[in-house]
Order: C-alpha cells, then structure tokens, then sequence
C-alpha cells in the first residue's frame, strides 16, 4: 500500500470516529461544538503518547512516536468546515462553546492557522521516528500552531 | 480674604513645584557603561527572555525580529500602543546612545527626559544588570530598521500627563529582588522571572493605582481586559511538576496537553527560545515560592 492511499484511509477513518463523536455528543448542546472539541481532546490524546516520551517519563519508542505523529497529522488535515459551522460562537451558544465570533469575521487568520499546524504536524511525523531529540525539537512548532489559534480564536 | 486666596494658590504651585522636582525622571550616568562592550550574541539570549517581541512586533505578525510597534494594549486608564523600537534611525530608536537605551529600560526616562508609562514594563527591566542592558543593546542594533512613524497613545485625562508618572514611579518603582534566593539557580530563575520574564506583570494583582501588590506575589491576578483570570503560579495554585512547568514554557503543552491561549502564548512563543536550564530554573523558582 502506497502512503498516500494508506494516508486516505487513515483520513476517512478519523472522519468517520469524528462524525461518531460528533453524533454520540448531540443529546446534549450542539453537535457542532460537541464535535470540535471532541477533535480537540484527540489532538491532546496523541500528544499525551508523544509528550510523555519526549519529558522522558516513558522510553522513546521510534515506532510508537511515528504511528501517533501521523495521528495527529492526520488530525490535522481532516475537513473540518462543518464542525466550525457560522452561527456556533460564544454569541449563539453562550457557555457551551469558547469559539469567538471573531473565527467568522472578515480577514480571520482561522484557515492560516489550520495549514500551519498542518505543516508543523508534518515536520513532527517526519521527525518523530528518528529520534527523541528530533522529535522535541518538533513539537515546539506544532505547540506554537496550537496555541495561536488558542490566542486569538479561544475564549480565555 | 482675597490675599490669603493668592498665598494658598502660591503654596500650591510650589508644592507642585517641589513635587514634580522630587519625582524628576531619572537618567543613568553614561560612564557607568562607557567600559563595557555589548555582545550581541548574549544579546539575542536577553532579547527573547525579555519578549520585546510580544509587544512591538506588528499586530499579528510572526516575524519577531521586525519591531515596528503599532500593537495596541487596552487598560482601565486608555489604549497604549507601542513605539518603534527597530533600528530606524528617524522613528526607531537606532541614534540613541547606550545610556539613553539603560535609562529607558532601568529607570522608564526618554532620551528627552520624559517619564515612560510602566505599560512598558521597565518595573521588572529595572532590575537588569548593566551587562545584559548592554548585551541586549548591541543584538537590536542588528535588527532591521523600519521607517514606520510610531502613533500616539489615546489616553483619558489625567493619565495623558506625563508628569503625573513622577509620583507613580515614586510609589511603586523599586529595583529590589522581590524574593530570597538561596541557589544559584534559584538565582538565574528569579532574574529571569523577576526582571527580564516579567512574569509578575500579568501573574500579580495591582492596587487601584496599578501598582503590583508584593504581598500577593505571583497569586494570579483579574485580567486587565475584564473577562477572565489569569493563573497564580504559586505552589498552592499551581501543582504542575518543575518538568511540567519548563516543558509548558517549552512547547505550551500543559500537563493534560492542552495548549496556552491568551497572553501566554506570547510568552512562550518568545522564552521558549531559551536554553532547557533556563526553562528549569524558572520552574525551580516558581516551586520554591510561597
Ligand atoms: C485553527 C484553530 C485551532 C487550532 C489549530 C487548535 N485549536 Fe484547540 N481549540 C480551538 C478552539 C476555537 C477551541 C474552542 C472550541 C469550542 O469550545 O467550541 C479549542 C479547544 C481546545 C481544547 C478544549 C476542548 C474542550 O474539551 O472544550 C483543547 C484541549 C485543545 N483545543 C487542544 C488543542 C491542541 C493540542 C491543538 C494543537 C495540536 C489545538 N487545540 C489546535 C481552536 C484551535
Ligand atoms: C508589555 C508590553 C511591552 C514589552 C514586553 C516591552 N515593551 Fe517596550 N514599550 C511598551 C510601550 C507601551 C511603550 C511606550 C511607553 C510610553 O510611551 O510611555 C514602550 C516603549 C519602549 C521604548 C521607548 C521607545 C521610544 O520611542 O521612546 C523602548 C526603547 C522599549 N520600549 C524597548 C523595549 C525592550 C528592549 C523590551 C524588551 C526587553 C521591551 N521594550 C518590552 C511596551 C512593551
Ligand atoms: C502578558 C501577560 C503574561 C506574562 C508576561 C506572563 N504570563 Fe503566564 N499566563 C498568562 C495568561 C493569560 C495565562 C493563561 C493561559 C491560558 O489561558 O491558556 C498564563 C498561564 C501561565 C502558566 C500556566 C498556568 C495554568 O494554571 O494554566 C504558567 C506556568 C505561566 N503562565 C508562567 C509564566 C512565566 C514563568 C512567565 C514569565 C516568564 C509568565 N507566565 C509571563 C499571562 C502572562
């Protein structure tokens, strides 16, 4: 199987586990948000399994580093559109959300920020099977795509 | 009656007199840093724990070597917006002197000998030491110089007088160290915290006349643009590990990987940058607090 088939695949399958989420959510507050977040939660899931490596707490395992980068890549590059659908900001939701109206205004940096975790995500997927060095070096670009969404999109 | 009307008004101008004179910005003496010689390689080390970057890059730009100003802060006494600091000789600060730029960053005077606003927080900068000043002047110095004119502060009255600051800095400029500090790492984290970091800028309450409240050091304080706290990092408010604590600095990831929002994003984006010892000096000094 060639990557990039391996890669659709890995894709559509999160698509499908995103859309379950999303589902399983919508008995309480909006599917919307409920999805977003749980997408969210999956981000921090994988970072977890990297993280932990790269503080050392548990051993470096090349394999097991690569597998969850390209967990989180593929995260990273899943459409997205109708988990941010307009009309789900604080404004209409109110404490279900901390999404700020400001992701739907005009000249929102929002998509930018998404295709730079994306290729932040890609230079970890690369590094993160070479060595444990590499791979902390990698995760400080994938942490400064996170946190500038947060900065500017993210109630406080 | 009318006379004694006079004499009081007298009285007056001259208490103001005396006051503004007591309260006269202060200037370092040039020659305390005619013998040292900047390096800029230290320099650059100064620049990102001090997060120059944050507030005087261009609003939502990623370069933090290019220092136009233009970024806006919203407070309670009006919008600040800062200053040019690139190289720019005409609207930067390029044809200052050493001792204009120490002066600016240890005592919050101008070139012109006007007292700054602490919305540049020269309150933590004044505790530098005279090397790192002139360290962090020679690594500016390399930084591009962009001709972009700086914009007026808009501020409500009285805070629009910079004499009034004379009074403030009186009150609440003090280069003292605000906690002990028993290990030399203890001591390279408090410098960083407590002078270049800034830290207790944000992590500190403030009185009413926005002066930092040392009895509540570093115990989180309301955030300044209303909504909201930000976090006190004191022991019994923050459980986090000293690992945790750098890694966070590090990358943003706190311990359940969620990542930093707000002005802390910033922050990170800019300490980030120093060395893994610096980060955990930091993290050591926050621990040892009480
Ligand atoms: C393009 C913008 C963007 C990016 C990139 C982004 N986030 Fe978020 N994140 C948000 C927004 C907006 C929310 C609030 C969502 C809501 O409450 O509806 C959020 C919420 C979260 C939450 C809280 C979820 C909950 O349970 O409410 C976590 C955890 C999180 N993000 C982690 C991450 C991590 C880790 C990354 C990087 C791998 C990341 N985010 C990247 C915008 C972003
Ligand atoms: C929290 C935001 C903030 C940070 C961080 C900050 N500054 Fe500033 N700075 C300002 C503001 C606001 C002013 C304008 C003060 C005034 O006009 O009274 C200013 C003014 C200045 C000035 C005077 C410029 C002039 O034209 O007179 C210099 C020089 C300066 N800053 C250098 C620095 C350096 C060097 C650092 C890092 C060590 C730094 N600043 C960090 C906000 C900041
Ligand atoms: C410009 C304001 C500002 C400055 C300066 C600042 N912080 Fe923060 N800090 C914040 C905000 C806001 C948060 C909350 C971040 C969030 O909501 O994700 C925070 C969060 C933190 C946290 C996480 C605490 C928690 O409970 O989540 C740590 C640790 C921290 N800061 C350490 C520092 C250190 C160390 C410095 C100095 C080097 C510093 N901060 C300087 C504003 C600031």
């Amino acid at each position: 199987m060639n990557f990039s088939k391996h890669f659709a695949l890995m894709v559509s399958a999160l698509t499908l586990a995103g859309a379950m989420l999303a589902h399983a959510g919508g008995h309480d507050g909006n599917p919307a948000a409920n999805a977003r977040q749980a997408h969210m939660k999956l981000y921090a899931f994988n970072l977890d399994v990297i993280g932990a490596m790269a503080k050392g707490e548990v051993d470096y395992n090349a394999e097991i580093a690569r597998s969850t980068a390209n967990n989180l890549l593929a995260l990273a590059m899943m459409h997205q559109d109708a988990y941010w659908a307009p009309g789900t900001s604080t404004v209409e939701l109110g404490n279900e959300t901390r999404a700020l109206p400001s992701i739907w205004e005009d000249g929102s940096r929002f998509g930018d920020i998404g295709v730079q975790l994306i290729e932040a995500a890609s230079q970890l997927a690369e590094a993160a099977g070479e060595s444990q060095d590499a791979m902390r070096g990698a995760i400080r670009g994938v942490g400064g795509a996170c946190s500038a969404c947060h900065r500017n999109y993210r109630q406080r | 009656m009318k006379r004694a009307m006079t004499w009081l008004s007298v009285f007056t101008m001259l208490g103001i007199a005396v006051a503004l004179w007591l309260t006269r910005p202060a200037v370092v003496n040039p020659t305390r840093f005619a013998s040292l010689h900047g390096n800029a390689t230290r320099g650059e080390v100064v620049f990102w724990a001090g997060g120059c970057a944050s507030c005087h890059k261009a609003e939502s730009s990623d370069d933090d070597l290019a220092l136009p100003g233009g970024r806006r802060f919203v407070t309670q006494f009006g919008n600040f917006i800062a200053p040019n600091i690139s190289s720019d000789p005409t609207h930067g600060i390029g044809d200052w002197t050493v001792a204009e730029f120490a002066s600016a960053l240890l005592h919050g005077t101008s070139p012109e000998g006007r007292h700054y606003y602490p919305a540049f927080p020269y309150t933590s900068y004044a505790r530098m030491n005279d090397q790192d000043v002139t360290d962090l002047w020679a690594f500016m110095q390399t930084l591009p110089a962009l001709p972009v004119a700086s914009r007026r502060h808009d501020l409500t009255f009285p805070f629009n007088v910079r004499a009034t600051l004379g009074v403030w800095k009186f009150l609440f400029l003090n280069s003292d160290w605000v906690r002990p500090a028993e290990t030399p790492e203890l001591e390279r984290g408090r410098y960083l915290v407590e002078a270049l970091g800034h830290c207790a800028e944000c992590h500190t309450p403030r009185n009413l006349l926005g002066g930092s409240l040392a009895s509540a050091w570093m115990k989180g304080a309301p955030h300044p643009a209303g909504k909201g706290r930000i976090p006190g990092l004191v022991p019994s408010a923050l459980d986090w590990s000293a690992e945790d604590i750098a890694y966070y600095l590090e990358t943003g990831f706190t311990p359940d990987f969620d990542s930093a929002g707000g002005e802390m994003a910033e922050v990170v984006a800019t300490i980030g940058r120093l060395s893994p010892e610096d980060r955990l000096a930091i993290a050591h000094y926050l621990k040892a607090l009480e």
